[in-house]
Order: C-alpha cells, then sequence, then structure tokens
C-alpha cells in the first residue's frame, strides 16, 4: 500500500504547475472571456509540448501510456491554477474512446494529431448520464442503402465552439450506443454558441439529418455502451482530481485571507466560529482527496464493481464536498467573495459546471447503491 | 500508488488469521462489541492468549516485550481481531500507561508494573477529568502534598471509565499550585486503588449502564516511588501519549459492521412493497455514510502510510477522531431509525426485541456512542487543534 507519487509523476506535477504559474491563468471577468479563450488557444501547444496531451495516450501512439493516477496528478494542477483547461474532454474522453473503439487506421490518424496539440475535441453524449439535460438525445436512423443519419439536438456541449471534432453519441440507452466524429460544420449540423458560468465556450447542438461516414464511426453499430462507460468513469475521476485541486486552491485563498483581514482590531482567523468551519472545509478536502486516490488507484486495471463504486463515491463526496467549501469560501471573504475580481468566485463557478459532468451526484449515488448492495444483505 | 498489500504482508495477514481462528474461542466473540456490554473476565482470558503467543503488546518498545510492527502490521492486526469481534484489550493498561511506563518509569518501576500489565492482573484506569476541568485540564485542582517520602493525595476525579474493574489509577495531580502555568506543576502519580481513603461512586449513563465513577481522595498516602517521570513534568509526560496512537483512532472497522448491523434492519423491515433498505431516502442516507466511511477508511491509511514523513501533520489524529466518531453516531442514529417504534423501547428483557435480533443493543450503542464526540478530547478541542495547525503554521494543502 502506497499513496504517494512516483518521482517522474512529482516532477511531471511540478513542471506543470510552473509552467501554469508562470503563464498565469487569466483573470476570466465578464467581458474578457475572450482573452481566456485565446490564452487556452495559446497555451494549448505548449501543454502539448509538456506532454500533458500525450501523457495518457498509448505509447504505439506518440503518447506516454500514463494511466489515472497520472491523470489525477495533472488534472489536480490544473485545478489548483484555475486553468479550466479543457484536457478532460480531448485528451481523456475522445482519446480513451478512439483507443477503445478506433479501428488501426483511426488510432494512426486521430491519436498523434491530439498528442501534438493539433486537434480539439468535444463529446455530445446525448445526455446519457445526466437526466437534467433537458430533451437532449441524438437518434440514429439507418438509411436503404445501409448508411446512417443522426437526428436530435444538445442543450449543452461545452468547448463545441472551439472544437475541430464533435464526438457525437447516438443511441438512448447504454446498451445501443453509437459513436461518430461530426465536423461542427457539416451540413445539417447547427451550433448555437453561448458560455457557461466558468467562462467556457459551449453551444447548443442539432444535428437534422446529418450524414454519418462509415469510416468516422468508432465500433460497432450500437457497440460502443461499455467503453462509454469506462471511459466516462475515466473522465470522473480525473474531474475529480480538479475539483479536488480548486478546493485546495479555494482553501489556501480562505486561509490566507483569515489571517490578512481585520475586523474588531483581530483577524478573522482569532474567531473560533470561523475556525471550526474551517476546519470542517478541510476535512471535506482530505476526505474528497482519499476518494480520489482510491478510485484512480483501482482504476489502473480493468473495471470491477469495487473499482465503479469507488468512482461513484468520489463523485458523490467530491460534489458534496466542493458545495461545502465554495460556499463557505465565499461566506468567509465576506462582499469580497462576490467581487468577480476575484478567483474565489471563479472556482466556485467552475465546482459547480463540473458537478453534472459524466454522471450527475444522484445517478453515482444510486449506482453505489446498486453496486454494493448487489453482493451485501 | 498502490492500495494491495505487499507480499510480506499477505503472509502476515495470513499468519494473524490462522493465529485468530485457533486461539480466539467462539464464544469470546463479540462479547465486547459496544462497551457497554464488557466483560472482564473474558477479557482477561484472551489477554492469556494474545500475551502467550507475544501479541499482547506488539507497540511496546522491543525491550518490554514490543515485535517493532510497520504501522500496515498493527493495522492488519487490528483489522483482523475487529472483524472476528475480538474482545477488546483495555486501553488504558496496554495503550496508555504500559508504554508510559516503559518511556518513563524507573527501572524497578518497569520490573513492577510491566510484567502485572501482561499478565493482566493489575487493570488501570485514567484519572484526569475533574469536576471543574474537562477540555481545560490543566486547570486540574487534585493536591499531591509531599510529606516525608509520600505525597498526600486529596480531591475528586470524574467521568473516569471503568474505575470499578481498576487495581490502579494513572492520576494528573497538583503538586506545585504556585508554578507561572497551570501546566507547569501537574505530576504523573501511579496508585493502587486498595489504598486507604479512596472512594469509588458509580455514574449512570443515558444508556442506562455503567461506565463512569466518581473517585474521591481523602487525604491518600501515596509512596513517592509511585511518582511516574520527574515532579510537576505530569503534563508532558501525559501529552506524549498523543504520540503512540495514530491508528485505529477512527475505528473504522469497528463502524462498518455496525453500518451492516443497520443494513440487516433495514433488510428486514418492510416497506411499500419492498425493503426499508430500498425506500430511496432512507437507501440514499445510508448510501452516503457509507461514502463517508468509505473515505475515512482511505484517509486513515493515507495517515498510516504518511506515517514517518508526517512532520507538520499532527493533526491528523484529531481529523481521525472527529470523523470517526461524527460518522459512527450517525450509522447508529440512522439504525436506531431503522428499528421503527422498537427503537424508543428501552432493552431490558421483558421489552419486545426486533424481529432482526440485530437492533437488541443497538439502542443502547446509540446512545452511549454520544460519548464519542465529548472522550479523549472533545471535537470541539480537536477542531481548535486542526485550525490552529491550519492557520498558524505552514500546512501544504
Amino acid at each position: 500500500m502506497e499513496f504517494s507519487f512516483t518521482g517522474i509523476q512529482s516532477e511531471f506535477r511540478a513542471t506543470l504547475r510552473r509552467f501554469l504559474n508562470e503563464r498565469g491563468a487569466p483573470a476570466a471577468q465578464a467581458g474578457e472571456r475572450e482573452m481566456a479563450r485565446r490564452w487556452r488557444a495559446e497555451h494549448w501547444a505548449e501543454l502539448a509540448e509538456l506532454g500533458a496531451l500525450a501523457a495518457l495516450l498509448p505509447e504505439d501512439c506518440d503518447g506516454l501510456g500514463g494511466d489515472s493516477v497520472d491523470a489525477i496528478a495533472m488534472l489536480d494542477e490544473i485545478g489548483r491554477a484555475q486553468a479550466g483547461a479543457p484536457l478532460i474532454e480531448t485528451a481523456i474522453v475522445a482519446a480513451g474512446l478512439i483507443g477503445r473503439l478506433g479501428s488501426p487506421a483511426q488510432k494512426r490518424e486521430f491519436l498523434p494529431a491530439i498528442a501534438a496539440g493539433r486537434l480539439k475535441c468535444a463529446i455530445a453524449d446525448g445526455g446519457i448520464l445526466a437526466p437534467g439535460a433537458s430533451g437532449s438525445s441524438f437518434e440514429l436512423r439507418a438509411l436503404d442503402n445501409g448508411a446512417y443519419r443522426a437526428q436530435g439536438r444538445q442543450a449543452l456541449v461545452t468547448e463545441a465552439p472551439d472544437c475541430d471534432w464533435l464526438l457525437v453519441v447516438c443511441g438512448g440507452s447504454l446498451s445501443a450506443l453509437s459513436v461518430f466524429f461530426v465536423k461542427p460544420g457539416q451540413a445539417g449540423a447547427r451550433l448555437q454558441p453561448f458560455w457557461t458560468i466558468d467562462d467556457r465556450p459551449a453551444a447548443s447542438l442539432s444535428l437534422e439529418a446529418v450524414a454519418l461516414e462509415a469510416a468516422l464511426r468508432l465500433g460497432g453499430v450500437g457497440e460502443a455502451g461499455a467503453a462509454l462507460a469506462d471511459v466516462f468513469d475515466c473522465a470522473a475521476v480525473a474531474q475529480c482530481a480538479e475539483a479536488v485541486g480548486l478546493m485546495a486552491s479555494l482553501l489556501n485563498q480562505t486561509i490566507a485571507h483569515l489571517k490578512t483581514r481585520t475586523q474588531f482590531s483581530q483577524p478573522l482567523a482569532e474567531f473560533q466560529a470561523l475556525q471550526h468551519r474551517l476546519v470542517d472545509m478541510y476535512a471535506a478536502y482530505e476526505l474528497s482527496l482519499s476518494l480520489t486516490y482510491k478510485a484512480a488507484i483501482l482504476s489502473k486495471q480493468a473495471a470491477t464493481d469495487d473499482q465503479r463504486a469507488a468512482v461513484s463515491g468520489a463523485k458523490v463526496q467530491t460534489a458534496e464536498a466542493a458545495r461545502l467549501i465554495g460556499h463557505e469560501a465565499i461566506q468567509m471573504h465576506g462582499a469580497m467573495g462576490m467581487s468577480s475580481e476575484l478567483p474565489v468566485g471563479r472556482a466556485v463557478k467552475r465546482l459547480k459546471a463540473m458537478e453534472p459532468q459524466y454522471g450527475l451526484p444522484s445517478y453515482h449515488l444510486r449506482r453505489y447503491r446498486a453496486l454494493r448492495r448487489s453482493h451485501a444483505v | 500508488m498502490e492500495l494491495a498489500l505487499t507480499a510480506e504482508e499477505l503472509l502476515f495477514q495470513r499468519e494473524v488469521r490462522e493465529f485468530l481462528d485457533s486461539g480466539l474461542k467462539p464464544e469470546w466473540r463479540g462479547v465486547s462489541d459496544s462497551d457497554n456490554r464488557s466483560q472482564p473476565e473474558v477479557t482477561a482470558q484472551w489477554q492469556a492468549v494474545l500475551a502467550t503467543k507475544g501479541w499482547l503488546t506488539p507497540a511496546w518498545p522491543a525491550v518490554h516485550g514490543g515485535l517493532g510492527w510497520s504501522p500496515m502490521q498493527h493495522h492488519i492486526f487490528k483489522e483482523e481481531c475487529s472483524k472476528r469481534r475480538a474482545p477488546k484489550l483495555s486501553s488504558m493498561s496496554i495503550g496508555m500507561i504500559g508504554p508510559l511506563i516503559c518511556l518513563y518509569g524507573t527501572t524497578a518501576q518497569q520490573a513492577y508494573y510491566l510484567p502485572r500489565i501482561i499478565s493482566g492482573n493489575d487493570v488501570w484506569c485514567q484519572g484526569f477529568s475533574e469536576p471543574g476541568s474537562g477540555s481545560d485540564l490543566a486547570s486540574l485542582k487534585t493536591a499531591a502534598r509531599r510529606d516525608g517520602d509520600e505525597y498526600v493525595v486529596a480531591g475528586q476525579k470524574i467521568w473516569t471509565t471503568y474505575a470499578h474493574y481498576a487495581t490502579h489509577m494513572f492520576c494528573l495531580v497538583r503538586t506545585n499550585p504556585l508554578a507561572a502555568r497551570p501546566q507547569a506543576g501537574i505530576s504523573m502519580l501511579l496508585i493502587d486503588m486498595k489504598l486507604p481513603g479512596i472512594t469509588v461512586r458509580p455514574i449512570r449513563t443515558i444508556d442506562g449502564e455503567h461506565h463512569f465513577n466518581e473517585v474521591f481522595f481523602d487525604d491518600v498516602r501515596v509512596p513517592e516511588s509511585c511518582l511516574l517521570g520527574a515532579e510537576n513534568q505530569g503534563w508532558d509526560v501525559a501529552r506524549s501519549l498523543l504520540a503512540f496512537e495514530r491508528s485505529g483512532i477512527a475505528d473504522v472497522v469497528a463502524t462498518r459492521q455496525a453500518l451492516h448491523d443497520v443494513l440487516a434492519i433495514a433488510a428486514g423491515e418492510a416497506r411499500g412493497n419492498g425493503s426499508l433498505l430500498q425506500d430511496d431516502d432512507f437507501g440514499d442516507r445510508l448510501a452516503r455514510l457509507e461514502i463517508a466511511l468509505d473515505a475515512l477508511e482511505t484517509f486513515e491509511l493515507r495517515v498510516m502510510d504518511a506515517g514517518p514523513r508526517c512532520a507538520g501533520r499532527a493533526h491528523d489524529a484529531s481529523i481521525l477522531k472527529i470523523l470517526g466518531s461524527e460518522v459512527r453516531q450517525k450509522i447508529h442514529m440512522l439504525g436506531v431509525e431503522a428499528l421503527g417504534q422498537v427503537g424508543a423501547v428501552w432493552p431490558d428483557d421483558a421489552a419486545p426485541a426486533h424481529p432482526s435480533g440485530a437492533g437488541r443493543h443497538l439502542v443502547q450503542d446509540a446512545l452511549f456512542f454520544r460519548a464519542a464526540s465529548i472522550y479523549g478530547g472533545a471535537n470541539e478541542i480537536q477542531r481548535n487543534i486542526i485550525a490552529k495547525s491550519l492557520l498558524k503554521s505552514p500546512v501544504e494543502i
């Protein structure tokens, strides 16, 4: 049993931390979103140079063959820096699906391009794990000539306006899902762009009889369910790590504020009412970090019931802790916590925006229950 | 990062399992599942089996019978004992005063007391709290006045757990009322409970049981050879106790057993077309607690793994104490809720038992474990300790 990162992992973390600190994620205040967007675009290539995009890809496709523990080491740093780099969509979900389902030709075409930072993806999953995705779904229609068309809409696809490819998941249930590459500009595909609360570009996507090329299908028709479930779990673990990083950042900001802000002639840190609440925030952070580690360690090997339960547990715990820590961080900063100029509010918004991704906490709670009760009692 | 045990640890685990399967008699299992059903005579027999094997005092220094186990070995041993519901040993004797005598005792004290602790001849209680000194322990007033080669002890201790079974008490007394700081005038005495002038009175607790006592000292004459450590250094002696126990504070295995009891009750309670366990609201709340327990378990393993390099993380023990007690209390209360109306029944022999059988002592446990957030340093004090660490020293988050 061992909970520390290897020397190489720690070194990589330190490099990434240095890079993110030096480049400084810009303050994406209202009106400066475009600046943040340009920053992310400019530094995508540098992230690729650092190996962040190749880290988790298979070695025979220009990747470094990293596992889920490498993933959390990276995403924790992305969270701490509040960088909001959309690594998960491209380097984990898209790359994971291509790796699991793609033909040798597809792997050769897409994976090295992802590793090099030349290709970004957005995931239009039809809201398969999010009942709150208001009427989202993509339907697969077979034509007489054997070709397929996609039909449907999704209310929210993050990173869609900035992606090179959309990965569209068609089908209603996990047992009958298919995945296709669709170009955002393809005939019949319509994007309506907007921003999410965490200042990321997003769009609603509607597909009207969009022609799907067989060469751009990942795996067999209706056969993508198992791969999607596994890859979404990897994404959920990585996202827990980003959330844990954000929580660490919020805790550090809050501690610094309590030590420096003076009221009634003493630092806020002297008030026991605040001290005890800070401790509860900190305990919630440690518990989230612990379950994120556990989920990542178990996810190094092939999926099992224990591993899935650990992923779901991490997602539930992290979502709860994120709310507690986020809301208390704003409260303890007082009115300053409401200002869009402070990073506190941005971290809280990022945490909220992540909450429903890769499975709502309520979905994961029920999945945890089902997995735990399948043998017990 | 890796969760799996090493080959050596697996071997050790097998050795522990084989020993427990043969050495731990079936009728001993579960006798001290909850503190309110302690059976000292069974505990003594189990202690003798462990002493014969040499596994009674693994955490003591090697010269006094310690085994030099790794933190993981201690964890494995405790976990396997807990899983088989082995009787709980006196933590005051084996876990607290034994190691303190090893550390601070004179050669004569070590030669006299340690074998008697190991043989089970002596059972110790802890004399710390007083009517006016709970969380503010350093304000304690029980006086020990020097008179020739004796101390004359006068005062009162309270909430003394199992003083009615104990043969000895390790007792904090005030030897210098004029010291500049209250902590500086305190000494630790090793007191024979049979000395004239000691009176033990029971305190009944809300679970209807007798765990706690008041202990009165009416000019009790204690030989000076019973002073542990130097005079007026008793506070430091007591504080060093904190360093011994880092694993097992959260008692995760016992809490998981409590959770399984709740699962069994809920599975047997009908609700609608299914069981209470399948009820959306109840099932979700139970699952949330199970997730909290999973998290606590992994956190405990992290603390253990960090052991040797945990400089600046003394507050981890406080986090384990807070979370361990709070999760356990919530699970017990959910168990009482699952019992439904039976949850309000006083569990004496005439009372209707819950059909599952599992619920019989659950109400008492739920009541008793309200104490878990008070004893061993109230959770409010633990929060003060952690806050101090977060706000006064650079903790890496």
